[in-house]
């Protein structure tokens, strides 16, 4: 991981990876995740959401 | 975050409102003391370090957090009975990384601060009982008095909101920060992060210790060897190698640990 050896090294990493596309500042990162996040607890409060009334 | 998370993105991290983490198992002891004096001088926010307790010279490191007054310490991959007193002794916050209800349930009575509960969906080493983190979170939540720090499988803000939904307290967030600028990861490792697809890692080494990692040479390496029915030493050996030589500084990681109960990995 240190050395850069991609075929005999033991890469550790969680799956969560099939979904990173950019490697960025963590700055960024966790701006983007902030930005999610809220957009994601938005939708979420919507009326359709509702079981009950 | 082995090899990843330097002085660098930990504090990186604290800066932006995060609480960054130094990842202390791939550092040698005076390693380490250079990457907490830097990160006290690149932010004067809260930051932690990771401990693995199997780490070979973990006297030395437990003694750079204490003289360091590092604020928080993130014990893993061991038992914290010994430690935790130690540490909060020293007026040091004490979380501990599980996968588990039981081993949560232990570490809260070893008087540990928070935990992390840790599910099959991420990197490293990771539990023999496969528990999702969809499913550990919530059965974590039931029974746990104290705080709770979901982990595994969070990369977005859905997957917070999700963590949040599921009963945790706050979220802990590894694998996007592998592709980050500030991580020592190879920058050839961080452009080969980004080409991962789905089913793109594993879960080996179930027999030894667990551990999900990308699969490249190596893995078809492990792969190979526990179809035809590997002993846990060629396994030990195989992993031994790999990390020795191409991954990690240290590799005399003693054989008896890996294999001890009490240092559940």
């Amino acid at each position: 991981m240190f050395e850069g050896e991609l075929e005999q090294g033991e890469l550790e990493i969680g799956q969560v990876s099939a979904l990173i596309k950019e490697v960025k500042p963590a700055s960024e990162i966790i701006k983007d995740l902030v930005k999610e996040y809220e957009e994601a607890r938005m939708e979420l409060s919507e009326d359709k959401w509702k079981l009950n009334d | 975050m082995i090899w990843c998370s330097p002085w660098e993105l930990a504090s990186a991290v604290s800066n932006a409102g995060g609480l960054g983490v130094i990842g202390a198992g791939s550092m040698y002891p005076d390693v380490l003391k250079i990457h907490v004096k830097r990160c006290k001088t690149a932010t004067s926010k809260p930051f932690a370090v990771n401990l693995p307790l199997l780490y070979p010279d973990l006297d030395q490191h437990i003694q750079t957090v204490i003289e360091e007054k590092v604020p928080i310490v993130f014990t893993s991959a061991g038992s914290p009975s010994k430690w935790t007193e130690i540490l909060k002794k020293e007026g040091i916050t004490v979380v501990h990384v599980v996968s588990s209800v039981k081993f949560a349930l232990k570490a809260q009575e070893c008087g540990v601060d928070a935990v992390v509960a840790e599910g099959f969906e991420a990197g490293g080493h990771n539990g023999r009982e496969e528990t999702t983190t969809l499913c550990l979170i919530p059965a974590v939540k039931k029974e746990l008095n104290i705080p709770l720090i979901a982990a595994g499988g969070i990369g977005t803000g859905r997957a917070m909101l999700a963590a949040f939904a599921l009963g945790a307290d706050a979220v802990q967030i590894g694998s996007r920060f592998v592709a980050s600028v500030e991580s020592s990861a190879h920058t050839k490792f961080k452009q080969e992060v980004l080409k991962i697809k789905e089913g793109g890692t594993k879960l080996m080494m179930k027999q030894l210790a667990p551990v999900r990692m990308m699969k490249n040479g190596f893995y078809e390496k492990v792969q190979e060897a526990e179809s035809r029915g590997a002993t846990i030493d060629e396994l030990f050996h195989l992993l031994g190698r790999g990390r020795a030589k191409k991954v990690c500084l240290k590799a005399n990681w003693n054989k008896a640990n890996w294999k001890s109960d009490k240092c559940r990995l």
